[in-house]
């Protein structure tokens, strides 16, 4: 396709906004006005207090002390719907998604120190039953073989996404665009994602247009290291999936699409529509090959373009 | 099955290495694409003609692919690496209603990418001719690349660009692999 002069274009519907830093990567925040600092403060703080709670990289977050001690640890409330979302995804992929796969995570060497070297082999999450949730406060039943570490990867990215999105709302701004680094929400006017080459970062296989809502983009060709090893891991049996390289999903939250892309690293978009989830997503294997699955019924402003 | 490979091709095949280093950039190991193409050629051999409308099952991953034109001694698993641009083709035969039947499948490779599949059957009649034409629909999509700095976006959706320490860790140990 020929580039199009810079000049021709139409005026961007967002032209201003920030980047920041948050949870271990890159965001960026387009708003159609220049956001108030009061605005800017108020997300960095939700960004911070998040990672406080939930980074399994450091030593002084709530995960921490819950894996080092096992409990009872009160969190953000927060806590209550990702972890019943988690609960949503469990049962919709027979366990392959799991919030305690922090401990093979560590074991393959995905820990606190980056030591990116396994330090024992794969192991299977521990099981429901391992965490107690009363409230907001967590407790680890003591498991003598697996380490009971919460990751809550999966999901937790889009999560706080959405938080960011309903931030700014309440200050009254809602035709932003947040993007943490391909799990992005966007509503007011609709944008066009590029979908990355899973094998090469400086290609697109299709165009996204998005409308009102999320998309996550998951793949595991870059937080991977050693010998297939990568950072999604199958909590049935805590190692890496090997058929699925890259998913996209589009949902109404960043939480909802971060999750099913997620997903589908285990299991097929007709098993995750009958659990009851609404989305669309696009999948390549490792094979190379594409599956696609437009929405349920036809959403004008929402279309997706493969380049063949 | 039989996997031709065009002459011109043979020659300037590039050899891959059993341990080939993997490029690293931003943190990213680029692997051949190719396996894509070949699996695909690998694939349709598994065709199973028989009575049965031709449904695109999940494609199974092909790690050992290999367009090599004849059989040899020792094949090389490849994993990795770079493939001569250029087409190559697989012909299966299968037996269906009473007769023998082919489908052949061509693919493009450029820069590594699969730019072109064409599926060709034989059947030129009856219910073997309307699996064909099911099948040749059916075919998944392989991914074609298109480079970003062609197309007008406003995002990118991949893998988040990692930040966090890890990049700095995979430095770490490429360099102390090296010492």
């Amino acid at each position: 396709m020929p580039t199009t002069d810079v000049a021709a274009t139409a005026v961007p519907a967002r032209p201003h906004g920030w980047d920041l830093t948050a949870i271990g990567t890159r965001w960026r925040v387009d708003t159609p006005e220049p956001p108030a600092t009061e605005v800017i403060d108020a997300v960095d703080l939700l960004v911070a207090d998040f990672d406080r709670a939930y980074s399994r990289f450091r030593p002084d977050s709530l995960v921490a002390e819950l894996a080092t001690t096992g409990g009872p640890v009160a969190f953000p409330d927060s806590v209550v719907g990702i972890l019943d979302l988690y609960e949503r995804l469990r049962a919709a992929t027979d366990g392959a998604i799991d919030p305690l796969i922090g401990g093979s995570m560590v074991r393959l060497g995905d820990d606190a120190e980056h030591t990116l070297r396994p330090h024992g082999p794969p192991s299977p999450a521990p099981g429901p039953g391992a965490l107690h949730r009363r409230g907001t406060v967590l407790t680890l039943r003591p498991h003598a073989e697996a380490p009971a570490v919460l990751d809550i990867g999966a999901l937790g990215k889009g999560w706080l996404v959405d938080e960011v999105t309903g931030l700014l709302a309440d200050h009254g701004i809602t035709a932003a665009v947040v993007d943490a680094s391909g799990d992005l929400r966007a509503h007011g006017a609709p944008i066009r994602v590029a979908l990355e080459h899973p094998w090469d970062p400086s290609r697109a296989i299709g165009v996204l247009t998005l409308a009102d809502g999320a998309l996550a983009s998951s793949a595991t060709n870059r937080r991977r290291w050693g010998q297939g090893l990568h950072h999604v891991l199958d909590a049935r049996t805590g190692a890496p999936v090997e058929r699925v390289t890259a998913t996209w999903a589009v949902a109404e939250t960043a939480a909802l699409a971060d999750g099913l892309a997620t997903a589908l690293f285990h299991t097929t978009p007709e098993t995750l529509s009958d659990a009851g989830f609404a989305f669309e997503c696009t999948r390549v294997f490792t094979d190379g090959t594409l599956q696609h699955r437009p929405g349920p019924r036809p959403h004008p402003a929402t279309s997706w373009e493969f380049f063949r | 099955m039989r996997v031709v490979c065009p002459d011109r091709f043979r020659k300037e095949r590039s050899r891959v290495p059993p341990e080939p280093a993997p490029q690293v950039r931003d943190g990213l190991v680029r692997t051949g694409l190719a396996i894509a193409g070949v699996g695909l050629v690998m694939g349709t051999a598994h065709l199973q003609g028989a009575d049965a409308p031709a449904e695109a099952a999940e494609p199974e991953p092909e790690p050992r692919p290999g367009p090599s034109t004849e059989p040899t001694e020792d094949p090389e698993p490849v994993l990795h690496g770079d493939y001569t641009d250029g087409e190559y083709t697989a012909t299966g035969p299968y037996v269906a209603h009473g007769a023998d039947n082919e489908i052949t499948v061509t693919i493009t490779l450029e820069d590594n990418d699969v730019t072109e599949v064409e599926v060709v059957g034989t059947a030129e009649s009856g219910n073997s001719a309307r699996y064909q034409e099911e099948f040749a629909q059916k075919i998944p999509e392989l991914v074609v690349g298109v480079p970003l700095d062609e197309i007008e976006v406003d995002k990118v959706g991949g893998s988040s660009l990692t930040g966090d320490g890890f990049l700095e860790a995979l430095n770490r140990i490429r360099d102390d692999a090296h010492d």
